[in-house]
């Protein structure tokens, strides 16, 4: 009988030696010890070690033990997109042949899910978010899963509600863990976890035994910087980064700051590329690799950049605004100062800061009614899709999406996922929204950001802040960040460079994308009226603003509420139009979309604004039905079926017209009446509005 | 769900997971002496997950349990971790013998043979609150189908539990009428319990804690006339008392499960009267079933008898050449030619005395004897005053008194 052997720290050395072809080598701290624990005793782990430490060693040799021993795979979950081909051609060194399943090789599915059953692959690489993907837990994971011998699961403090925000497939994870037998290894690892964090992955996975080491890092050089004003930290960045060393990272919290950044960073010559969830697999992993080969000099990136991103001579990481929480932070400032001499880790805190995490926190979580609406749809059902429900539930697909995947990772979840359509499970009647349990978390989130707060403006040392903040008991002042010895930054960026920046943010304007598919399920007796084939579409237009932002978005939220757009806006869309958009051929009359809430707001706006380009507005666009307001119908399907037969064309030229809206936030109305308009005769549709108010998906 | 080793152990023992496992899980009797191994050497099933496994292991010795084969099954830990992951986010859990929630009549009746594992959904008390087991074809006709419903809301209305095999047909029939009449039921399902758990059809009835489903095999596992069969015994040993409505003669699995139950003598089993040359109602009469009485108006008429009754006789003339009794029927039947002189009054009361030592009501006696319902209620009226037979109500029925003579 094949009964696991041992493996003695002399045959795992010797291992080690041979694969990295050097007969010095030894295991750091605490490798061996890791090893000795998952193939000798079985144990399940949480390993903590800062970035670095050397943990793929640890699951290379028990992955090469399990295979010769077992004759099974490794599977690794772990959030890296990035540099596949290094993990895989590291553990090509091992001996180990590694494959990735990822979003972006689809196509590879089948033949990889093949060569697995056929034993020929040794470690399996798949990304968490995998979990919350249907098709590939029935379809690749489980038809597979006789093959794992060990599991590892990389950044683990995911599991904990501590450690980050709601990750839908971490909880997942953690769901499989619980019910994992006993028998199975399994090697959790993370590079940060207080004690709370630990404490809380423990009492989730009980039996886990836990190895940890020191924190600190040698060679990163910390700094907080307050700078309020937008302006003032895109001058701050414009300034300091060509003075730092090699490479970086900028983390922002938002997709449109990310592209806002970028933007001004490419303008003032630093190249820059953007990267955020917005952006699909393959465009990320194309910009993860630019950055890795050194072929620009900063990343502008939300959360989303994968947590295993590894570049190991990063030269800086600095943060927009602040992140959520002290983990949050070490996390992604300790992807720098591993492989290099001097590196920085600066903290740029602005003052809406505060206003977004709130908002990240209220929306963290689906709101009560938005659960009753889908438990009670889902409920009228045998199995129902998606699209029928947006049908029945007027609310953003995102928004419904999110619900849906929280309830279907609920400890005794009311919803179930299966063969494509939700299905009510034996909980759905019972199921309560756990009120005292969010509020928890939420005063957590709280307790995490005030706590970051407190990093920013601590004038002791900040290394030995986070590492004490980490639990970290070995920790020391580290005599090299800005509170040991002082500012490197000193020379501040000029007056001209912080107007320049504030001119930038002014003209940040948006393209406007007009739809061109209609919503789906449309009721056949409106398809006619709904349907946007090419010669009814708009051109593409422009958005001045983001509403509310920095720049001209926080006078248009201003002016709204007043009831009246001050003539600097209007100057401001003249100069958009005439001095950068140039729409060509160029708009002979103007139309404005009318509202019945505030009949002359947008059409004396729309007026100025003719005037001032020297062109006639006409009383083109009608109300024929008084609709309920756009912005409460949330998603495209109630979207596109309010604004169908609520407008008629009262007048019109067979010319280029601007169509003028004040705020746009769905694109249906600009969409819709562009269509009329061009139905009508118009021989070109530019719509133009002063704000969007399209949410940010957040991370 | 919380699964403990001893669980998981078991688990990983007996049930048969993904399609493309090369070694074959224990069964039911394997595992029973996997485990009284075990048991004798002191040795915990979850123990058998420790890394220990090949100390613990080195005096077991059998012909087809080999250690290779428990060493092949225990490793497939990851495999049943993601499907239990999967099972219980539709609601689903798992119990074994040893749980409280177990089934004891299983356990009593079956011994060694009772299945190591459950998996439900549901309210698990009625596992162990009894119930009438309600057994027929997958293809009925509606005439049957509607009697079905009707035996399944008058079960409901009686307190009863119905106890079935949740196929279609028959099965369902009686569950949801049951359900639907706010009455409790468990099904027992041979395939698809996780499909089945989904169901709008039973959902609310699962929510309201009325309907528990169970099977012994792997959730997502797919028809499997063995699997079906083998679950029939469940159904039976679950039960107080067993209904056959339809069933085909010497085939199919109703039939089979109604056999194996006569033999194994677990519970009384009543069939629905059918007279019809191909339905297998009549056959099982003669094996020791015993024909419904309509209406069912006392459940512990129908639970409190033997699980088998001597074989009953089919009709009348059955009874005829009755050579080492000829006393009794009176008169000798010698020669076709012959006149015949038959005391069909007499022939009458020995079918009673060998039938109603348990009551009948008048339409059993009708149907046995092929006799109209004045014929037998006059018989009956002078068996009465003659002192043979008692009548007895709430339900009218008729009962052989033992100490008479005739
Ligand atoms: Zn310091």
């Amino acid at each position: 009988m094949q009964i696991t052997a041992e493996l003695s720290y002399d045959q795992a050395l010797e291992q080690l030696r041979r694969s990295l072809n050097n007969p010095r080598a030894n295991f750091r701290d605490g490798q061996w010890s890791a090893i000795d624990r998952l193939i000798n005793e079985q144990q399940q782990l949480l390993v903590v070690q800062r970035t670095g430490w050397g943990k793929s060693w640890v699951y290379f040799i028990a992955a090469q033990h399990i295979r010769l021993q077992r004759g099974k795979m490794t599977l690794i979950i772990s959030p890296l997109l990035a540099l596949i081909n290094n993990q895989i051609a590291a553990a090509q060194r091992f001996g180990l042949t590694a494959v990735s399943i990822n979003a972006s090789n689809t196509d590879d599915w089948a033949v990889i899910k093949a060569r697995v059953l056929q034993n020929q692959v040794d470690v399996l690489l798949i990304a968490p978010e995998r979990f919350a993907n249907e098709a590939f837990m029935e379809e690749v994971l489980l038809p597979i899963s006789q093959q794992i011998g060990l599991l590892v699961i990389d950044e683990a403090h995911c599991i904990s509600d501590w450690g980050h925000d709601f990750r839908p497939d971490y909880r997942r994870i953690i769901q499989t863990l619980q019910v994992m037998p006993k028998n199975l290894p399994i090697l959790a690892t993370t590079a940060t976890a207080n004690q709370r964090v630990i404490d809380d992955i423990r009492q989730h996975l009980g039996t886990f035994a836990v190895e940890r080491g020191p924190l600190m890092r040698e060679s990163l050089h910390l700094q907080t910087v307050r700078l309020a004003d937008a302006a003032s930290r895109l001058a701050w960045l414009a300034h300091y980064i060509p003075q730092l060393p090699g490479t970086g990272i900028i983390y922002t919290l938002t997709h449109a700051d990310t592209e806002q950044v970028a933007t001004w960073l490419n303008q003032q010559a630093i190249s820059a590329c953007a990267y955020h969830a917005g952006l699909n697999a393959e465009t990320r992993t194309e910009i993860e690799q630019r950055l890795s080969q050194n072929q620009i000099k900063v990343l502008v990136a939300t959360s989303a950049l994968g947590m295993g991103y590894d570049k190991p001579d990063l030269g800086f990481v600095i943060h927009y605004q602040a992140p959520s929480s002290i983990i949050a932070y070490y996390q992604q400032v300790g992807r720098t100062g591993r492989a290099i001499e001097q590196a920085y880790g600066i903290l740029l805190a602005g003052e809406e800061d505060a206003a977004i995490h709130d908002y990240f926190r209220r929306e963290a979580f689906p709101s009560q009614t938005i659960i009753e609406a889908v438990l009670h749809e889902i409920n009228r059902h045998d199995g129902v899709k998606l699209n029928a429900i947006l049908e029945k539930i007027n609310a953003r697909r995102a928004k419904l999406e999110h619900a849906l995947k929280f309830l279907s990772v609920e400890a005794k979840p009311p919803v179930i996922y299966n063969q494509k359509k939700w299905y009510a499970t034996i909980n759905a009647s019972n199921y309560q929204l756990d009120h005292a349990k969010i509020a928890g978390l939420n005063q957590r989130r709280s307790q995490e950001w005030q706590a970051i707060q407190a990093y920013v403006d601590t004038p002791n040392c900040l290394m030995r802040y986070l590492a004490e903040a980490l639990d970290d008991l070995h920790s020391s002042d580290c005599g090299r960040c800005a509170n040991c010895r002082g500012s490197v930054f000193d020379n501040q960026p000029t007056a001209t460079l912080i107007n320049q920046a504030a001119r930038f943010l002014r003209h940040s304007e948006q393209v406007l994308e007009p739809r061109k598919i209609a919503a789906p399920n449309i009721p056949r007796a409106y398809r006619q009226l709904a349907s946007l084939a090419e010669p009814v579409r708009a051109e593409p237009g422009r958005v001045l603003a983001r509403w509310g932002h920095a720049g001209w978005g926080a006078m248009v939220s201003h002016d709204k509420k007043r009831g009246h757009f001050r003539d600097d806006l209007v100057a401001a869309l003249v100069e958009m139009i005439q001095q950068r958009w140039q729409p060509q051929p160029c708009p002979t009359w103007v139309a404005s979309i009318p509202s019945t809430r505030n009949p002359h707001l947008v059409e004396d706006f729309a007026r100025r604004v003719a005037q001032k380009l020297g062109i006639p507005w006409l009383a083109a666009v009608v109300k024929i039905r008084n609709n309920e307001p756009q912005k409460s119908q949330h998603n495209a399907f109630h979207q596109q079926m309010n604004v169908l037969k609520a407008f008629k064309i009262a007048e019109w030229q067979a010319e280029p017209v601007l169509l003028i809206d004040d705020i746009v936030d769905s694109r249906w109305t600009l969409t819709i009446v562009a269509k009329l308009l061009k139905e009508a005769g118009a021989t070109a549709v530019y719509p133009c509005a002063l704000a969007s108010t399209a949410s940010d998906d957040d991370e | 769900m919380n699964i403990n080793a001893q669980t998981h152990a078991i688990l990983l023992l007996t049930t048969h997971l993904g399609k493309q496992t090369e070694v074959k899980p224990l069964t039911t009797s394997e595992w029973g002496r996997f485990a009284a191994w075990l048991r004798s050497q002191q040795f915990q099933p979850e123990q058998l997950l420790s890394h220990q496994l090949p100390q613990l292991l080195s005096e077991w010795s059998d012909p087809t349990i080999s250690l290779e084969r428990i060493q092949r099954l225990l490793d497939r830990a990851a495999v049943l971790g993601f499907a239990l992951e999967k099972w219980q986010r539709a609601g689903i859990w798992v119990i074994i013998r040893s749980d409280q929630r177990y089934p004891q009549q299983l356990k009593q009746r079956l011994k060694q043979l009772a299945p190591p594992v459950l998996f439900g959904c549901g309210n698990g008390e009625l596992l162990n609150a009894g119930g009438i087991a309600v057994v027929g074809a997958r293809h009925s006709t509606t005439a049957e189908l509607a009697w079905t419903a009707e035996l399944g809301t008058t079960l409901a209305n009686h307190g009863a539990i119905v106890v079935s095999g949740g196929a279609r047909g028959v099965d369902q029939t009686v569950m949801q009428a049951a359900l639907a009449a706010n009455g409790q039921a468990v099904g027992i399902l041979a395939d698809s319990l996780f499909k089945t758990a989904l169901a709008a059809s039973n959902r609310q009835a699962l929510q309201q804690q009325q309907l528990v489903l169970v099977s012994p095999f792997n959730p997502e596992a797919g028809f499997d006339v063995g699997n079906a069969m083998g679950r029939n015994k469940y159904i039976y040993c679950l039960a107080d008392a067993a209904i056959v409505v339809n069933s085909t003669l010497n085939k199919g699995g109703t039939w089979h499960g109604a056999i194996e139950n006569l033999k194994a003598e677990w519970v009384p089993l009543w069939v629905k009267p059918n007279s019809a040359a191909s339905s297998g109602n009549s056959a099982l009469l003669n094996q020791g079933a015993q024909t419904l009485a309509e209406p069912i108006t006392d459940l512990h008429q129908l639970i409190n008898q033997p699980a088998r009754i001597e074989a009953t006789p089919l009709s009348l003339f059955d009874l005829v050449p009755a050579e080492s009794n000829p006393e009794a029927v009176g008169a000798k039947p010698t020669s076709i030619e012959q006149p015949i002189t038959i005391n069909f009054y007499q022939l009458f009361l020995d079918y009673l005395k060998q039938t109603a030592k348990n009551p009948l009501s008048i339409e059993q006696i009708m149907e046995n004897l092929q006799l109209t319902k004045p014929q037998v209620s006059e018989w009956l009226k002078r068996a009465i005053e003659a002192g043979y037979v008692v009548k007895i109500n709430k339900p009218v029925r008729y009962h052989w008194c033992d100490n008479t003579k005739i």
